[in-house]
């Protein structure tokens, strides 16, 4: 626990308020993990915190191996009420089942004004996508978070997670730098399978020397950790199905 | 095992494979692709074969042969590539192998889109080859539903040496739920040794042979009756639905699949404005269920069927209620999937006007 730098004020309206913020973050993060683990929350989530911080920030939509469910999908409303803009290819072509990449993602990576969150799509078939920038990512300052939810089938356990991990990371073509627990089981999440998630990422962090940044959970589990002594990053969820858009 | 979070079509797969499955036979197409993925890994290490083969055309002819060697067999796609496997099912179903195909259906017609559709509806339950054949087709609103059905499938596929399709959608292929394989009942039916397998001679006096050609007219007609029989059975022992809130409902929606799901969020939002609606979910789309309409149509004043679709489902709606109701139809198609307050802006509007 001692390498999670969060913690939080229950005090204050405001989301911002609603923390006291003492995480370290680079310009670039990069976003891995296995299928379904909630990348594409954390990114998001993680995004909008860099933006409270008073940094302008983008998402890349890097996802060419999930038809939904991808950040492209709530373009509007992060830009509209979070000021944040999400990269990825054109409106028109959003739909287009094909693996197109937008070129402006070569100015985020440049743009040293601009901080940006990069959200791959799963598994070593989505990271294979991000390893084409390599060659100009190798000397950037970059954070590259593995995602990790020990509720899903392939990555169960310690082991099975550090396989997962070498098989990303050959894909990505780069190293992950921290850890992340994100054990959930959608609207059925318990406080337990989070704790269970966060012992299991200990394991992998003590086996690989990879520090774990942090563990994140949807808001009100989150808010119920928090009370445990647990610190939590919380998560709000833009990823919904239809007939819960009421 | 406890609870997984899964993906559907991951789930579709892993039940599959619990269920007995130890052949797959497919061809990639969004919105089913992780089911090709999940068997590409799973299969060798259960002792099974994954097989993708150069076309669809090519994969379901790859089912009728394992089927007809008596394996249990799975093949997956979605709408342009089952569209491409018509011919091989009306063969499957002529020479009555069985197998189990599900389709994850993405907005049509042609190659349509990749969003998530339920316009294949026809396809499955009217027959989409040709011939007179029917296919039982099971459809599941939730991922744990999903995988309770595919094992159920594989066993009236065994009973009934015949095809049995799970019709899904696109949302419910790529959405995430959680999972428990545990508590799925496995094997209900008594499974009869599969006599009539091509499985070489071995100590049998007659050669087993199948074929779906039968020149004689007299024969190939008797063929056909004993197939309707079969299916006559079917339809009076394989009709699956659920009822909730039909008691004293006003109206009753009839959705199946991923829109139900949204008509289960349009009761809660509608008991707010005390309009009391109620919803008949077919599962068993073939047989359709007709059970819940005669149990609700002397004290309901409408139906409404709502569709991903331009409308398919209402008129086997329409067959059930017979004249003696009015039944409504509300459908977005393309890959839309309506929200709740759409559904329920259409109830106001019928509930109105009176008709």
């Amino acid at each position: 626990m001692n390498l999670l730098l969060i913690s939080f004020r229950a005090m204050g309206q405001e989301y911002a308020k609603q923390r006291m913020i003492i995480m370290d973050y680079k310009r670039l993060t990069i976003v891995l993990g296995h299928y379904g683990t909630g990348k594409t929350e954390i990114a998001i989530n993680y995004a909008r915190y860099i933006k409270e911080t008073g940094q302008n920030v983008d998402i890349v939509d890097l996802d060419i191996v999930n038809p939904y469910f991808r950040p492209r999908e709530v373009r509007k409303e992060l830009f509209d009420k979070w000021g944040i803009k999400v990269i990825g290819v054109d409106e028109k072509y959003m739909n287009a089942d094909i693996p197109a990449l937008s070129r402006d993602i070569y100015s985020v990576i440049q743009d040293k004004e601009k901080h940006a969150v990069f959200d791959i799509g799963g598994d070593d078939a989505g990271a294979i996508a991000f390893g084409q920038y390599h060659n100009i990512i190798f000397n950037k300052d970059v954070d590259v978070l593995f995602i990790v939810n020990v509720n899903r089938p392939f990555t169960k356990d310690a082991d099975s997670v550090i396989k997962y991990i070498k098989l990303v990371e050959n894909a990505a073509r780069i190293r992950v730098t921290h850890l992340v627990n994100n054990t959930h089981l959608s609207y059925d999440t318990s406080i337990e399978d989070v704790i269970k998630g966060q012992k299991i990422v200990e394991d992998v962090s003590r086996i690989t020397g990879i520090p774990v940044k942090m563990t994140t959970a949807k808001r009100d589990i989150a808010e119920k950790l928090n009370k445990m002594g647990y610190e939590v990053f919380p998560i709000d969820l833009y990823m919904k199905a239809p007939w819960n858009k009421i | 095992m406890a609870k997984v979070l899964m993906k559907g079509n991951e789930a579709l797969a892993e039940a599959a494979i619990q269920a007995g499955c130890r052949h797959y036979f497919g061809y990639p197409i969004t919105p089913q692709n992780e089911v090709t993925a999940y068997m590409a890994k799973r299969m060798p290490k259960v002792g099974g074969v994954f097989l993708q083969a150069e076309s669809e055309v090519s994969a379901i002819n790859m089912v009728y042969g394992a089927g007809g060697a008596g394996a249990r067999v799975l093949i997956t796609s979605s709408s342009p590539g089952i569209s491409l496997m018509q011919e091989g099912i009306s063969y499957i179903a002529g020479a009555e192998i069985p197998c189990v195909i599900a389709n994850v259906m993405r907005g049509g017609p042609g190659l349509g889109g990749i969003q998530p559709s339920q316009s294949d509806y026809f396809q499955s339950t009217k027959g989409g080859g040709h011939g007179d054949y029917k296919l039982i087709v099971l459809a599941p609103s939730t991922i744990q539903e999903m995988a309770d059905l595919v094992q159920q499938a594989f066993d009236i596929a065994d009973k009934y040496r015949n095809p049995v399709m799970i019709l899904g959608d696109g949302m419910l292929g790529q959405m995430m739920e959680p999972v428990d394989f545990d508590n799925i009942k496995k094997g209900e039916n008594h499974i009869e040794e599969k006599t009539w397998a091509t499985t070489g001679m071995g100590t049998r006096k007659k050669k087993n042979i199948i074929n779906s050609l039968e020149l004689d007219p007299q024969m190939l007609e008797k063929h056909n009756i004993e197939l309707f029989k079969k299916y006559e059975k079917a339809s009076k022992e394989e009709v699956r639905y659920e009822m909730t809130n039909c008691e004293d409902a006003e109206i009753i929606l009839v959705a199946y699949g991923t829109i139900a799901r949204v008509a289960k969020n349009v009761i809660e939002l509608a008991k707010r404005e005390n309009i009391n609606v109620g919803l008949i979910r077919p599962i068993s789309l073939w047989p359709f269920p007709v059970e819940p309409f005669e149990k609700t149509v002397n004290y309901v004043k409408r139906y409404l069927s709502i569709e991903m679709s331009m409308g398919q489902m209402v008129e086997d709606v329409k067959l059930a209620v017979n004249g003696r109701k009015p039944v409504y139809f509300y459908g977005r198609a393309g890959g839309m999937v309506p929200e709740p307050a759409a559904i329920l802006e259409e109830i106001r509007k019928i509930s109105g006007g009176a008709k």
